[in-house]
């Protein structure tokens, strides 16, 4: 994972990428209540997608009218170029994997990775050959004739992704597929499945609810919240700029300091807090600032430092100390009463050695202090 | 024709047709029950009245088949209760004797029964100095093939089996069996589902006896009857055949007079005949169980019974033929004159009181069987 | 301990103890008795003495009865697949799209059974002679002239049965497809099955369990029906169950009806062992 392909953000129109699905303005509504507000969204071909959120966000929601199980209340949706409004999922050219698997309990798993197949005609050597691929691919060569109950989790799962993969379909929907596994298991199968991905170079989209697991598997993020997309982007950007709070308290941990825009200077932006620090700043062209108006930041835990050597420094008292053996994280409490978070690797040089209730000087450069929009 | 008679009633002819479940589950599970022989225990007490209380009398009878003041008068006569019980069939009559349910002083089996009864030694011998009115039975039905020196019965009403009709679908004059066999009331005529009595009508139309044996008599019988039967609507039980005529479902029925009567009671344009080529006549009979707790009371009630004025009341009440020559003049103008309930010599000739035919009842029943199953 | 290490205690027995009694004296001690019979011979009024006696049973071999009981096996298997065709439907309609009445609607299918089966069978005689609701129906929407034929009537006959065994079949349909996992409809649908497709390759034979015990519990006693036959079809058929009845009661041949009622019995047992067997015995389970 370590060359990440570089993507551009989402600016359409600029894309030499063709779309393999598009949502414009799609809403769901269950009578008052919107399950999916307004979402608009282009996910490339050959790319790892993920809707990420919280339990409720709608993420699920906006699968299900992809595959076709649910259709908008408003907007339109198009996959590989055709709107699929109305269009009944045996129809589409995508194909799901389930949180609870749905293998056929009825049926080996020959039949089960096969009926796809056989629903579209294929027969006789050509259908064994593919189903045999398929199972190779998951890793389930020689269980062809097993029967679901006689699988592990684990293996049901990748019997539900054969079956699916081996219908080739355009997109490929996978609705928290690896929710029901330990954690090694999961671990494993995160890696099994963005190299799946890479060498078959289906669009998958993916919902989960983990962040780390988007962060580990996707190209891109989409992070929803409450029906509403709240940002796009790869996941260094995710992480290093998110947009609001929302999406920097949803992505890895993060201190969020408010106060008041004492002053602008193209990018750089001063911040005073209530207790009277002053704190520098950057606000990126997406974040509008007015001076005089409320502002939030947020600053990572790991981009602070024991010490006074960055552009703001903070005192704070240590009040707890939590050692997470490659880490230590220290939770301060600040003189205006905020809380803020700070990790330290324990490098081979590691010195700083506060103990609660130390009175210590953290600091902090301003390019790591982010002002968040709304 | 006849005078309205009052509210049609249930009649002997309800029960000799078995009600379905409920009493097949009765009859079946009172004989499995217990042990089952052919000789009537001695034990009392068991099934119905109590025991030999001399002021009890537990009379074991067909239902509504006394008159209001036959019960209670015998009651002020002698200072004695009666406790009645009430059967629908001879069948579950018997079956309850044969399973060594006594405890009943008298009871009324029919003709045929009173041969079984007797030749399963279930009856008492009567003393006949205690019934000094057996005098007044008249001679014709006294001494009859299934009792013939009344040892063990005494006749209580008497009736006959023929045809009622509608002349409002049935044109013409009918007179004979013959009707029956009409292909112009195919699908309106109906027959009792009674084996004896059915194929008494097939073999009386031929001109043979109804108590035959021979086997050429009843081959050809059953033939006419297998004939007979794409043109009927069913074989029914005789109230239920009389209501058809009434409601219209059927145009003809075989039933015994007592529901011809009934029906006509309701629709006065319906018309009872008894066939010219002869029919059933048939006797119910009051005879006293072995075992019974109070034979001196039985054999008083008896006598009661034959009294000319009680059998006249009782015939009054039944509109069923009087057997009780002493009581004849009594009857009510109307009966006397209906040559239905009492048909003149000619037509009385004709009539033959069925006979329980020992081993060959077997054979009877396997040709209805044919005869249904055709 | 020794009671301990067979499996056995007293609380065990205690348990077991009302149902191996009931069982025992209700079902077992009839069934032997019935065989005893069936063994005995009968006497000329009735009344039947115990011994030996093979020959009701070569009675039962007969051409005329035989007919008979192909007869009423071909009736039953007819009614068991009316029965199925009817309830199937009905069954998936409540399940699937039953929603929150779907309590209710079960609840109105077991109504009936509330009542008594000679009651609701008379009902339909009412129903439909000459001039009950059917015939004055057809009349007003001028099907027909005149009053038509409708009761007593194989038609009639056939009605009734289906009429009184159809909850039989719809409670273990209902059983098996209320927990019928709708994500395997999804998935088939995914995969590219159609809505009939979804249900024949998937719903189906999912429900196969249901369908079982369905037409088993449907199948057996209409074997032995013989109420039905008589009271809405004019007695015009004899089935095996009119035929046992006539022996106890009429023709009072105990030894044989006995003999009949065994190799009824025997005969539903092979067929059912047939059945299962050809069908697979694990498809019982999860019902």
């Amino acid at each position: 994972m370590e060359e990440r392909r570089t993507m551009q953000q989402s600016p359409p129109g600029e894309t030499e990428r063709k779309v393999a699905v598009r949502l414009s303005g799609v809403t769901k509504s269950f009578g008052d209540f919107a399950a999916v507000d307004d979402v608009s969204l282009d996910i490339y071909e050959g790319e790892f997608f993920s809707l990420l959120g919280p339990s409720g966000c709608g993420k699920t929601t906006t699968l299900r009218m992809i595959a076709g199980f649910e259709e908008p209340t408003a907007g339109e949706i198009s996959v590989a170029g055709q709107q699929v409004q109305g269009v009944p999922p045996y129809k589409r050219p995508v194909n799901t994997v389930f949180q609870s698997y749905a293998i056929f309990p009825h049926l080996d798993v020959f039949d089960n990775v096969a009926f796809g197949l056989k629903r579209a005609g294929v027969k006789g050597d050509e259908l064994r050959r593919r189903v045999t691929k398929a199972c190779g691919m998951v890793q389930l060569a020689g269980y062809e004739k097993r029967r679901p109950n006689m699988l592990s989790g684990g293996q049901q799962q990748r019997v539900a992704l054969a079956r699916a993969l081996v219908n080739r379909p355009k997109v490929l929907l996978l609705d928290e597929p690896l929710g029901a596994l330990d954690l090694k298991l999961r671990k494993e199968l995160q890696l099994e499945l963005r190299t799946l991905q890479e060498e078959v170079g289906i669009t998958f989209v993916y919902v989960t609810h983990d962040q780390e697991e988007a962060l580990t598997m996707s190209d891109r993020i989409a992070v929803m919240n409450e029906g509403k997309v709240q940002q796009v982007a790869d996941p260094a950007t995710l992480y290093e700029r998110p947009r609001n709070r929302f999406v920097a308290g949803f992505i890895g941990q993060t201190n969020v300091i408010s106060g008041k825009v004492e002053s602008v200077n193209g990018d750089r932006v001063l911040i005073k807090t209530a207790a009277g620090a002053e704190i520098e700043a950057i606000a990126h062209e997406e974040v509008r600032v007015e001076v005089g108006a409320e502002a939030h930041l947020a600053v990572r835990p790991e981009k602070l430092r024991f010490g006074n050597s960055g552009d703001n420094v903070f005192a704070a008292e240590v009040r707890q100390i939590v050692y997470l053996g490659a880490s230590t994280q220290y939770i301060m409490k600040l003189a205006d009463g905020g809380r803020l978070i700070v990790y330290q690797q324990n490098a081979h040089d590691a010195t700083v050695n506060a103990a609660v209730g130390d009175e210590a000087q953290v600091s902090c450069d301003a390019t790591n202090c982010l002002v968040l929009g709304g | 024709m006849k005078e309205t008679r009052i509210t049609p009633r249930i009649t002997r002819g309800n029960f000799l047709r078995v009600m379905g479940a409920g009493a097949v589950a009765g009859s079946t599970l009172s004989v499995l029950a217990c042990q089952p022989n052919t000789n009537a225990q001695q034990s009392g007490g068991n099934g119905g009245g109590g025991g030999g209380d001399a002021k009890k009398l537990n009379f074991y009878n067909w239902s509504d088949y006394v008159a209001e003041s036959t019960v209670p008068g015998f009651e002020k006569k002698f200072d004695v209760k009666v406790q009645q019980d009430f059967y629908s069939s001879n069948e579950e009559l018997l079956a309850k004797l044969q399973a060594g349910g006594t405890g009943y002083d008298v009871i009324v089996p029919s003709d045929y029964m009173v041969s079984i009864m007797r030749k399963s030694d279930v009856l008492m011998k009567l003393e006949k100095d205690k019934i000094p009115n057996m005098k007044n039975l008249d001679p014709d039905f006294k001494g009859l093939s299934y009792d013939p020196n009344n040892d063990y019965s005494a006749t209580y009403q008497w009736g006959t089996t023929g045809i009622l009709y509608n002349p409002e679908i049935v044109k013409g004059e009918v007179t004979g069996w013959d009707v029956m066999w009409d292909e112009r009331y195919e699908g309106k005529i109906g027959m009792l589902n009674d084996v004896r009595e059915t194929f008494g009508a097939s073999l009386k139309r031929l001109g043979y006896s109804l108590n035959s044996t021979d086997e050429a008599e009843l081959d050809e019988a059953q033939d006419e009857l297998e004939k007979q039967k794409p043109l009927l609507r069913g074989y029914f039980g005789s109230p239920e055949g009389g209501d058809l005529v009434v409601g219209g479902d059927l145009a003809l029925a075989h039933v015994f007079s007592g529901d011809g009567f009934s029906a006509i009671a309701e629709n006065d344009k319906l018309v009872y005949i008894i066939p010219d080529q002869g029919a059933t006549r048939w006797t119910d009979n009051m005879a006293i169980p072995n075992g019974a707790p109070n034979p001196d009371l039985a054999h008083k009630f008896i006598n009661y019974i034959l009294d000319a004025e009680v059998g006249a009341e009782l015939s009054n009440y039944t509109y069923y033929g009087c057997p009780n020559e002493a009581a004849f003049p009594m009857i009510d103008e109307a009966a006397k004159n209906d040559e239905t309930i009492y048909p003149p010599p000619e037509v009385f000739e004709k009539l033959e009181v069925i006979e329980d035919l020992g081993e060959a009842t077997k054979d009877y029943e396997r040709r209805f069987t044919e005869v249904k199953s055709a | 301990m020794r009671g301990q290490k067979s499996g056995w205690s007293l609380g065990l027995a205690g348990l077991l103890a009302p149902v191996t009694l009931w069982l025992g004296l209700f079902f077992l001690v009839p069934l032997l008795l019935i065989l005893a019979y069936s063994f005995g011979t009968s006497g000329v009024y009735g009344g039947i003495t115990l011994g030996f006696n093979p020959s009701n049973y070569l009675k039962v071999f007969d051409p005329l009865y035989l007919e008979i009981v192909v007869r009423t096996f071909v009736i039953a298997a007819i009614n068991t697949l009316i029965c199925l065709l009817l309830g199937y439907p009905l069954a998936y309609f409540i399940a699937f799209k039953g929603g929150r009445w779907k309590t209710i609607l079960i609840l109105m299918v077991m109504v009936p059974f509330w009542t008594s089966f000679l009651i609701r069978a008379y009902a339909w005689v009412v129903i439909l002679n000459g001039n009950g609701v059917a015939n004055k129906t057809l009349q007003f929407l001028g099907i027909t002239d005149g009053p038509v034929n409708l009761i007593f009537t194989p038609g009639a006959v056939t009605l009734g049965m289906a009429y009184a065994y159809l909850p039989f079949m719809i409670l273990p349909l209902y059983a098996a497809l209320e927990k019928f996992d709708p994500r395997l409809k999804e998935a088939a649908q995914d995969l590219g099955a159609s809505k009939w497709h979804t249900f024949w390759r998937i719903t189906f034979p999912l429900s196969m369990p249901g369908v079982i015990a369905g037409s088993i519990l449907v199948f057996i006693p209409s074997a032995g029906e013989f109420v039905i036959p008589n009271l809405l079809g004019g007695s015009r058929t004899v089935l095996i169950g009119n035929l046992v009845q006539q022996q106890f009661l009429q023709a009072r041949d105990w030894a044989f009806g006995s003999a009949l009622a065994m190799m009824l019995a025997a005969l539903l047992l092979a067929a059912i062992l047939f059945y299962v067997r050809h069908v697979g015995t694990d498809k019982l389970e999860g019902v």
